[in-house]
């Protein structure tokens, strides 16, 4: 299909659509079929400080940039823990979200852990640590793998963000539970078996199994080509989010969807700062392989699913094994630490209580008689 | 009818804990284990004999759900109210006498239940004892659990159905089978009518004060067998303790206690296992809950077995499924057998959703 047959055939789609009701607002879907598209060649100036998201200290304490022997930086955010037996939830966004995509499962997991019912001198027990891996968010690399966006770099830049986070931050001795959504836990899943790192103790993925992600892959060429380019206004992005379901809950997609965007001064809208398009020679790696690797990994591990619990062969097997929890919400869309973020938090808490060992001892009455 | 050999005939004794209109529902709070709890006592005497009506009817279900076709709502509720008036004579041990055929998960696969009993010998001819797990995942629990009570009712003395983890209010809201009951009866009633007799199963069985049998494993709550009979079993499958270790835990090759990756129950080692059927006097636990590639293995070194009767599981795992025969002597034999040939299964319709926002 050509260039201009594609984009007729689309339009039709998503003309079809609308009238079906099946697609989002026409204002937003149509933004990119103005004229001003053709600007793109003409690499307009893009800004990301127009867009707004200083409210990031809503839900975090401190947001840092981690800047590597390249120069590439990475943006974080982090509340740090009581001390060193406090636990740590390190957190990993799926591809096109970012780290702020945690920030109300971040504010729940402080404040049902922290030592105070008084909130104004309470202190978290427990850390959490996010930020926007390369191409997403606030995050910049500047080397020659700018647009690679396979696993491996995925998976290496988290590991060297992890090394640092526990240098840094002199979390040497705390337990840290690692949490990824989506792509984010295919991330960890690689992560953790190459790091092989005692003080990680538990790993929990959100929303993911190999074979369904895998045929999700078989529609992206429609959904991407009913993503609009651009919106005039962050509301509208806002908007056209909640309607999609990515995710239902607004109050989570007014916090996470701003840092999604970047303004264009030259057509006076708001674009993406990744374009999808670039990650889709990578997206059947970021997967295969998967669901075994999960299984297999060390240390103890969670599945939260949102909807029915579609789990396929490996994990399956895996599951009626004993192998791993398996937990799942009805009640939640894809972006479960969005959709149900006090959920999440209990299932996480009980997670680390069972699974670090400071928490566990197994009381027994065998011979008390 | 056929008389039962087994139960003394003692003097009925009414227990007034096990009256009907006595059971409540219990609130979340209550679900949580209950130290305070009272141990159900079961009724005691012979269990009434069946009617000729009854035993009719029944043989009229038997045939009816034998094709595979779903009992109507009301069909459902008089089964429900007639094997709770059966199971409350059971004990939280109950007594199995040998022979018989022990048998693991089934899961809603009526199709291999079928075949289950071609392979094993027709009930009452061969005596069965099921160790839970009917319901969920597989697209017919509602025949499967409605077939299995139906032969219980009928044949108390000549079947066992004991209580897997999946008999819980909780757990079939998540893994098919409250969906399955909406989609054939088009409301919950069903779902409810099954899910509040599942707390009148029996927790485990004794075959012959030798094979101790259940669903999940051992419990560090629980040293002796006299320790079960004192559980309150009425109830929702709990969170945590006791009742919900023995439909939750798994062998494993450590030794020891172990916290669960299931996330409920324990693992135990070799060294409990043989230290539990040392103090109790047993030769062999033999539990489900696991699937098994070969239907069924052996661990710490054959003090416990693990049994998996659904061929294929759930559609997708390429298992053999397995049942154990145990004959008077206490012979031992595995009966292995692969997934029924059948008109085709309803197609799995997996939502495929947008995995890249």
């Amino acid at each position: 299909m050509s260039q201009f047959q594609r984009k007729i055939f689309q339009k039709k789609l998503k003309e079809a659509e609308i009238k079906l009701g099946l697609s989002f607002d026409e204002e937003a879907a149509f933004a990119d079929d103005k004229p001003t598209e053709q600007s793109i060649d003409r690499t307009p100036e893009e800004t990301i400080e127009k867009v707004d998201f200083t409210f990031w200290d809503k839900y975090f304490t401190e947001n840092e940039t981690f800047q590597d022997e390249e120069g590439n930086k990475f943006n974080t955010y982090y509340v740090p823990p009581l001390n060193n037996t406090s636990p740590v939830f390190v957190f990993h966004h799926g591809a096109g979200s970012s780290g702020l995509s945690f920030s109300l499962l971040a504010q729940e997991l402080v404040s049902q852990m922290s030592d105070s019912k008084d909130a104004e001198s309470s202190q978290s027990i427990c850390g959490v640590f996010s930020f926007d891996a390369r191409g997403h968010g606030r995050s910049v690399i500047n080397d020659e793998t700018k647009d690679n966006y396979s696993i491996s770099n995925f998976t290496n830049d988290f590991i060297w963000l992890l090394k640092q986070l526990i240098a840094k931050k002199n979390l040497h001795r705390n337990s840290i539970f690692l949490v990824g959504h989506s792509l984010g836990g295919a991330i960890l899943t690689k992560a953790i078996c190459e790091l092989n790192l005692s003080q990680i103790k538990g790993l929990s993925m959100l929303d993911i199994v190999e074979d369904t992600a895998i045929n999700a892959l078989k529609g992206m060429e429609i959904y991407m080509g009913n993503l609009p380019r651009s919106f005039k206004t962050l509301d509208q992005a806002i908007e056209w989010h909640v309607k999609s379901g990515i995710p239902h809950n607004k109050k989570s997609a007014e916090i996470s969807i701003p840092s999604y965007f970047k303004f264009n001064s030259v057509t006076k809208n708001y674009q993406w700062v990744l374009d999808l398009n670039k990650t889709s020679p990578y997206w059947k790696d970021w997967f295969i392989g998967l669901s075994k690797n999960f299984v297999n990994a060390p240390g103890s591990k969670l599945l939260i699913l949102a909807g029915t619990d579609n789990l396929d062969k490996d994990l399956m097997i895996g599951q009626m094994q004993g192998k791993y929890q398996l937990v799942v919400f009805q009640d939640s869309g894809h972006f479960i630490q969005e959709d149900t973020p006090r959920k999440t938090a209990i299932t996480l808490i009980d997670f680390w209580k069972r699974n670090d060992k400071r928490q566990t001892t197994i009381k027994t009455n065998w011979g008390a008689n | 009818m056929e008389l039962d050999p087994d139960v003394p005939m003692e003097d009925a004794i009414e227990d007034q804990s096990l009256e009907e209109d006595e059971q409540q529902h219990l609130s979340d709070d209550q679900v949580f284990y209950n130290n305070q709890q009272q141990p159900s006592i079961p009724k005691q005497g012979p269990l009434p004999d069946l009617s000729s009506s009854n035993i009719n009817q029944l043989d009229e279900w038997i045939e009816h759900l034998g094709k595979c076709q779903p009992l109507s709502e009301d069909n459902v509720r008089n089964l429900c109210k007639m094997a709770i008036d059966v199971l409350t004579f059971e004990e939280n041990v109950q007594p199995v006498n040998v022979p018989v055929t022990i048998c693991g998960d089934v899961h809603g696969q009526f199709h291999d239940l079928m075949e289950l009993f071609k392979i094993g010998g027709p009930c009452p001819d061969t005596n069965y004892l099921f160790m839970g797990d009917y319901v969920d995942r597989g697209y017919y629990s509602v025949e499967t659990v409605s077939y299995l009570v139906c032969m219980k009712v009928r044949y108390p003395n000549r079947i066992t159905i004991l209580r897997g983890n999946h008999e819980s209010r909780q757990i079939t809201q998540v893994y098919g089978f409250y969906d399955e009951c909406l989609r054939k009866y088009g409301s919950a009633t069903v779902w409810k009518l099954f899910t509040d007799l599942f707390d009148y199963f029996p927790i485990t069985a004794l075959v012959d004060n030798k094979i101790f049998c259940l669903h999940g494993g051992l419990s560090p709550m629980i040293e002796t067998i006299d320790q079960v009979r004192e559980l309150d079993r009425i109830q929702e499958v709990p969170h945590e303790g006791p009742m919900c270790d023995l439909l939750w835990s798994d062998p494993d090759d450590r030794g020891g206690w172990g916290i669960s990756p299931r996330g409920a129950g324990f693992t135990f080692g070799q060294d409990i296992s043989e230290q539990f059927n040392h103090t109790n006097g047993l030769s062999l636990i033999a539990r489900a809950h696991q699937l098994v590639m070969e239907g069924y293995s052996w661990s710490h070194q054959e003090s416990v077995v693990t049994i998996f009767s659904a061929p294929n599981y759930c559609y997708r795992c390429g298992n053999q499924a397995a049942i154990m025969e145990v004959d008077e002597q206490h012979n031992r034999q595995f009966l292995q057998y692969d997934p029924s040939v059948r008109p085709g299964e309803p197609t799995v319709t997996r939502k495929t959703p947008d995995y890249f926002l």
